[in-house]
């Protein structure tokens, strides 16, 4: 086993090199940079930028190097825990994360819970009772939250609560709780606003998750070694969950995999929609602005993410499945 | 495992996620206070009439001598009170300086306390346009110098040197004495440094040199340059860069004044690469709590990147009302961070916003559903003084390689013909409901320059016969099967048409119809949206036949045509034509030699910075637009209306009183330390 995660993480590294390559590739694809579309907001607010104050503001921010220096100088910073300097917020991009990465790991990580909270007893019920009004009615349901994308359930739901309490759901806090200290009532202010955006990002997996759960039960199911233990006398609770369960919720399991970026990327969608204070909409003003080293590190901080859940999940397999924990 | 111990599990992890969650986010400020009980307001004031716009007095003599009342005694808000009795501030008299501000609110005397709450984002301009205090001003009607910071000025007869006087007494938001030392502190720690202005700063330099601030005494301060600026003055009424600094706290993040191994220390604990990013960090107002400030509000959120940020009242302002109550009188502004415009309308639509500028709100497109939602949400719409932009300009690549497209586009005849090409009129309804109007660019109507003037709308009619008959005499024949014009050596008439995807007022929209209607006359255009910053990178690499997008010529204060880099090339990635710019700005090093005129617009540029005189000034902005409509180097479609409600428009609470009607285009202007909100 732990030669096996060893080797994993060492797999991560070209990953993320890759990664950082190709990411501040397209950030930089633009023409331009930083500076003129910093002057570009100026010119339209009316104030004229000379030529020299933007070749200054070029030099002082490292842009008038040569693309290959920008990027080893950045590359060498982030190894060695330096984020770089956000031109556009004006503090260290470190700062900026930090604040706004907990908001995004809980949402992400909330969605995630749903979706298993939800999903597999739902799953399991939708199988055990085929073809019931149950079934069909999770079928709906399901097919209703693959197909809806969610920044558009998002802006429905925000306007259909906008319409029903006459509040606009925006935010992670209301107004009081805000930049108040850490307490209990804040918890329960922020476990007030924040089902809304987990439950949107969930849905989709949630509705995945039931259908993949139903196949893989109802392939389990019919076996005959379900019969034979029924007829053994089995109870039928532990005949579910002790030996079909077990098997049909391999694949479940090593699909967090490819769940966790859906839900870190809805995850960005629902909170430009819901005005949420993640990373996401820092992620796409600094892209829309070119401010590299912020758009870099975070897309940085999101692959890292995504490759840890990833290694996350296949540990959780080889745990589960023996199988898996032989032939590693 | 069982289902037990995963149901466990499941629990545990979705408790810590959120008890994670909640730690995160900006830290601790003390909770907010209660808004204060009604404040001391005066009755009745003899002689004075309130006129929903702001009256200033530049001191309290001046408002003794307008009106003959006197101010006695000054007043403060209840909040200071429990600070005043215990010690931790001075009296009310005592932080006030000898000279203050003198304001008359827009309704009435104004009651302390309240919290304005508004929707912006960290880096935008929502703030700075609240909070900003330049040394000179407009006044609400966006007119004349008013003195601000400064208290008075005298200009030399030649026009070389002004001697500033601020006003004694004066404090920063710390206590410690604001004067001309925190100028001079500016001018050498920023101006004159190499690392931060590594080629001066452009509005200093006068004459083809920098300028010279120096101190006469605490309160006094000369200006020098090498030759006349006439409008130095003025431009004190709107320069981003307000050219003071609290020198006693910002000494310690520079080099020249601060020890160099301490400022090492600092820089690298906080997690900069260098002084300069440090530097620039602290001194921006609007998110540093720890910076001493002169302005109504002072920051107490320290991130640019936080859900709300907050402001609180500033005790050592500057500025009394005719009453004597020290400005301002609302406690705390507050700006949510959304992360984008269509949650800002949400939330002002539910009626939870105090006061939203124009730009956050959409525009005209927005119009109709907040002023329905004005019942619903107790809030109202008010006129919000706006800008004649021109929408649909047309700039033509006058310098492009290719000789006969270069011909063509330097033919006035040619560009007269595609301006006759397309219907404004059918542009105007279809995508501004009619309220602009079809120009030419042009200043506003009305006012100093008249907009509406015929000279600003040649060529407005959508005449393709005539059109047509031009194009023919250019040597452009239509095809076998007359769908489309040939250019004189046989290529197809197509040209590639770069429209602004994020500009003000439309532009793609305006894009495509003009587009369609030059099908009429032969021309087939393809359009290739992009953003702005783009076409100016285009513009600035020769990389563009024509570009559609939106300008503002001047003629409207603070938007001056002579000085902006529209109507006058000053920029490199002039409009009109880069390269001709460029000639002008390196005395014929770069670029292409322009025609005179362009030459002349740049010395009208040279004349007007240095011509003290606001009547010969007109002169010369006058001669500006006489020289573009005898040569009609770009063309536009419509031009926006500055004065109607259902394109300029501003958001204000019901809540919100003393709010000037009509509200000036920056807030600045409008002075929202004289805003006051009701406590219910």
């Amino acid at each position: 086993m732990l030669p096996f995660i060893a080797k994993r993480l060492l797999l991560m590294v070209p990953t993320l090199i890759i990664i950082s390559f190709v990411g501040f590739i397209i950030i930089q694809a633009p023409p331009g940079d930083f500076v003129s579309s910093y002057v570009a907001g100026l010119q339209r607010q009316g104030d004229v930028i000379d030529p020299e104050l933007i070749a200054g503001l070029r030099s002082r921010f490292g842009l008038d190097q040569p693309l290959h220096i920008q990027y080893w100088r950045w590359v060498s910073n982030f190894a060695q825990g330096n984020l770089g300097y956000s031109m556009s917020l004006r503090q260290p991009v470190a700062d900026i994360i930090l604040e706004r990465l907990p908001f995004s790991v809980t949402i992400s990580l909330l969605s995630l819970i749903l979706v298993y909270v939800i999903g597999i007893p739902v799953g399991i019920l939708s199988a055990t009772r085929q073809y019931s009004l149950a079934d069909y009615t999770a079928t709906i349901i399901s097919f209703l939250g693959v197909a809806t994308p969610s920044f558009l359930l998002a802006l429905v739901m925000l306007w259909l609560l906008f319409v029903w309490t006459g509040n606009a759901q925006l935010g992670l806090y209301s107004m009081e709780m805000q930049n108040a200290p850490f307490s209990l009532a804040k918890m329960l202010d922020l476990l007030n606003h924040i089902w809304l955006p987990a439950l949107i990002v969930g849905i989709g997996g949630t509705a995945g998750l039931i259908r993949t759960m139903r196949a893989n039960l109802l392939d389990e199911l019919p076996k005959p070694y379900v019969t034979v233990a029924r007829a053994r006398g089995v109870g039928p609770t532990k005949l579910l969950y002790k030996y079909p369960l077990r098997i049909a919720i391999n694949p479940v399991i090593s699909t967090v995999g490819y769940t966790l970026p859906d839900l870190i990327e809805g995850e960005v969608l629902v909170s430009l929609v819901l005005g949420l204070p993640t990373l996401a909409p820092i992620l796409l003003r600094a892209l829309l602005q070119q401010d590299m080293w912020l758009a870099s590190s975070v897309i940085m901080i999101q692959a890292i993410l995504v490759l840890i859940g990833t290694l996350l999940s296949d540990i959780l397999l080889a745990i589960v499945d023996p199988r898996i924990r032989g032939s590693i | 495992m069982t289902k037990m111990q995963i149901s466990f599990l499941a629990i545990a992890v979705l408790l810590c996620t959120v008890v994670l969650a909640g730690c995160g986010g900006a830290p601790a400020v003390p909770a907010p206070q209660e808004p204060a009980a009604a404040g001391a307001a005066a009755a009745a004031i003899p002689n004075v009439e309130f006129t929903q716009q702001v009256v200033r007095y530049n001191t309290i003599a001046d408002y003794e001598a307008a009106t003959g009342n006197k101010i006695t005694e000054f007043h403060q808000a209840p909040m200071l009170d429990a600070l005043v009795a215990a010690g931790t501030l001075p009296p009310v008299e005592e932080r006030l300086p000898a000279e203050p501000l003198v304001l008359q609110p827009a309704d009435t005397i104004g009651e302390y306390g309240g919290t304005m709450l508004s929707g912006g984002d960290g880096e935008s301009w929502a703030q700075e346009d609240l909070l900003r205090e330049f040394p000179n001003t407009y006044g609400s009607d966006m007119e004349g110098v008013w003195p601000n910071v400064f208290m008075s000025w005298e200009v030399s007869a030649d026009g070389k040197s002004t001697t500033f006087k601020t006003r004694p007494g004066m404090k920063w938001s710390d206590g410690e004495p604001f004067g001309v030392d925190d100028f001079i502190f500016w001018y050498e720690a920023v101006a004159m440094n190499k690392e931060l202005s590594p080629n001066g700063i452009n509005e200093l330099l006068v004459g083809g040199e920098m300028g010279t601030m120096t101190k006469v005494d605490d309160t006094t301060m000369l200006m020098e340059f090498s030759a006349p600026y006439g409008i130095l003055t003025q431009r004190f009424n709107r320069w981003r860069e307000m050219p003071y600094l609290p020198a006693h706290y910002m000494k310690q993040f520079h080099p020249d004044f601060a020890d160099k191994a301490a400022l090492d220390a600092i820089v690298k604990e906080r997690g900069y690469t260098n002084w300069t990013e440090l530097f620039e960090a602290e001194r921006y107002w609007y998110n540093n709590p720890s910076i001493p400030t002169i302005f109504a509000w002072k920051a107490t959120t320290a991130s640019a990147s936080a859900a709300l940020l907050e402001y609180e009242r500033n005790p050592y302002y500057w500025k009394v009302d005719i009453a004597g109550n020290q400005l301002p009188y609302i406690d705390k502004e507050s700006l949510i961070n959304l992360g984008n415009q269509e949650g800002i309308v949400l939330k002002a639509i539910a009626g939870e916003l105090d006061y939203q500028h124009q730009e956050w709100l959409g525009g005209p497109i927005n119009f109709p559903v907040l002023k329905q939602g004005e019942q619903a949400g107790n809030y109202r719409l008010i006129l919000q003084k706006g800008w004649s932009d021109t929408a649909g300009t047309v700039n033509f690549n006058m310098s492009i390689d290719d000789p006969v497209l270069r011909e063509l586009f330097n033919n006035k005849d040619f560009r007269i013909a595609l301006s006759l090409g397309f219907d404004r009129n059918e542009i105007n309804e279809v995508v501004y409901n009619g309220t602009f109007s079809p120009s030419q660019p042009a200043p506003p109507d009305g006012g100093i320059y008249h907009g509406e003037d015929p000279a600003f709308l040649q060529y407005i009619e959508h005449d393709v016969d005539r059109a047509n008959e031009i194009l023919d005499g250019l040597g452009l024949t239509w095809n076998s099967d007359q769908t489309q014009r040939l250019l004189p050596d046989g290529r197809p008439f197509e040209l590639t048409a770069q429209a602004n995807s994020d500009g003000i007022g439309s532009p793609m929209a305006v894009a495509e119809l003009m587009v369609q209607g030059w099908k009429d006359i032969g021309l087939t255009a393809a359009i290739k949206p992009q953003p702005g910053d783009l076409q100016m990178e285009r513009r600035l690499a020769g990389d563009y036949e024509i570009q559609i997008g939106s300008a503002n010529v001047g003629g409207q204060n603070p938007i001056i045509a002579a000085l902006r880099g529209v109507a006058v090339p000053i920029v490199p990635d002039w409009m009109i034509n880069p390269p001709w710019a460029q000639w002008v700005m390196s005395d014929g090093a770069e670029g292409e030699e322009p025609p005179a005129d362009v030459k002349r617009l740049y010395e009208i540029h040279d004349e007007f910075v240095a011509e003290p005189e606001l009547e010969k000034r007109i002169e010369l902005e006058k001669e500006i637009f006489a020289i573009h409509n005898r040569n009609l180097w770009i063309i536009s479609a419509l031009k926006a209306p500055a004065d109607l409600e259902s394109v300029w428009y501003s958001y204000f609470s019901n809540r919100m009183y003393n709010i000037p009607n009509p509200v000036a285009p920056e807030y600045y202007y409008a002075v929202p330390s004289t805003w006051s909100k009701h406590s219910d």
